[in-house]
């Protein structure tokens, strides 16, 4: 349900300019009058609430602003190192990881396994849980930079 | 934008953006916070000079989604607002708005507001509010009707007294 004129008034409402024929579509049309009433309400309620108001200056508001871009702007600078730092972190970390577990031969295994009783397994699996350990870090590192 | 642009959309927005969120809110200072929250997210979003008209709705975008945030950690729950001293009330209609804004939901109160006070079409109510334009006419439709039902209410309960 819609009336044509709400919208004009709505605005006579707003500024008091009502001309007769919109007066006398209002004695006729419901919709109207219950859209005058609410307008008319909360117009009244607009102008008292105004009188409440305690604004600072604009140029206050706009030195705050400012204020508030150039901290964020230094806190975007201080990011980018730990975002990149974190970035190289995990390509190391996978490069590592496929390193340790397909390039390494044989031989060189055997030179990290020189403690007597460790076996190549467990010589591997230490390479993959210190891989496993420095991605992770380094995801928390880029999370924690992005929050 | 430059701050001369700024200063003409503060002076032209700023009452209205501060009686929207006063008498959403129900609370003056948080009006007070958010309205400066309000032109310093509007400032820092680095946007391209603006005319007033490009401006308000904007404004009251931003304005609007603080209030929704506030409401969804649950803050502002309690309508807090003092009387307003040395303001007699309006004594053709006797209706306390106030009671009537606090007994619709905060969507009928941004509905109306935007519709009544500001004078906006659904579109630009669309635009404040983030809601779809056609929703809106539904929406206000509702809300309308709900609170012309509380204002009849009211009057009639005058009317007895």
């Amino acid at each position: 349900m819609k009336c044509d004129r709400e919208q004009q008034v709505i605005e006579a409402t707003r500024n008091g300019l009502w001309t007769s024929s919109l007066r006398d579509h209002l004695r006729h049309c419901a919709l109207c009058t219950q859209t005058e009433l609410i307008a008319a309400s909360l117009r009244g309620d607009a102008v008292k609430a105004e009188r409440l108001l305690d604004l600072p200056p604009a140029g206050m508001v706009w030195r705050r602003a400012q204020a508030t871009r150039r901290e964020r702007a230094v806190q975007r600078a201080a990011r980018r190192p730990f975002l990149i730092v974190g970035a190289l972190g995990i390509v190391y970390s996978v490069v590592f990881l496929l390193w340790g577990i397909f390039q390494i031969p044989q031989s060189v295994y055997r030179v990290f396994i020189a403690p007597p009783g460790l076996t190549e397994h467990v010589a591997i699996t230490g390479v993959v849980l210190s891989a496993i350990l420095a991605i992770a870090g380094s995801c928390v590192l880029v999370l924690e930079t992005k929050r | 934008m430059d701050e001369q642009t700024f200063h003409a959309i503060y002076a032209g927005t700023a009452k209205p953006l501060w009686a929207y969120i006063a008498r959403l809110a129900g609370r003056p200072d948080v009006a007070n916070d958010l309205v400066q929250e309000t032109y310093c997210r509007f400032l820092t979003a680095q946007l391209r000079n603006m005319e007033l008209a490009q401006a308000k709705p904007y404004l009251f975008r931003i304005a609007t989604n603080l209030l929704n945030d506030r409401w969804r950690k649950g803050e502002d729950v309690t309508w807090s607002e003092p009387e307003e001293i040395g303001c007699e009330r309006d004594l053709d209609m006797q209706i306390d708005v106030r009671d009537l804004m606090q007994q619709l939901k905060p969507r009928e109160r941004q509905l109306l507001w935007l519709a009544y006070v500001e004078g906006m079409t659904h579109s630009e109510i669309a635009k404040s509010t983030g809601l779809h334009s056609m929703s809106i006419r539904i929406l206000l439709f509702r809300a309308r009707q709900r609170a012309a039902e509380l204002l009849r209410q009211k009057e009639r309960a005058l009317h007895e007294v």
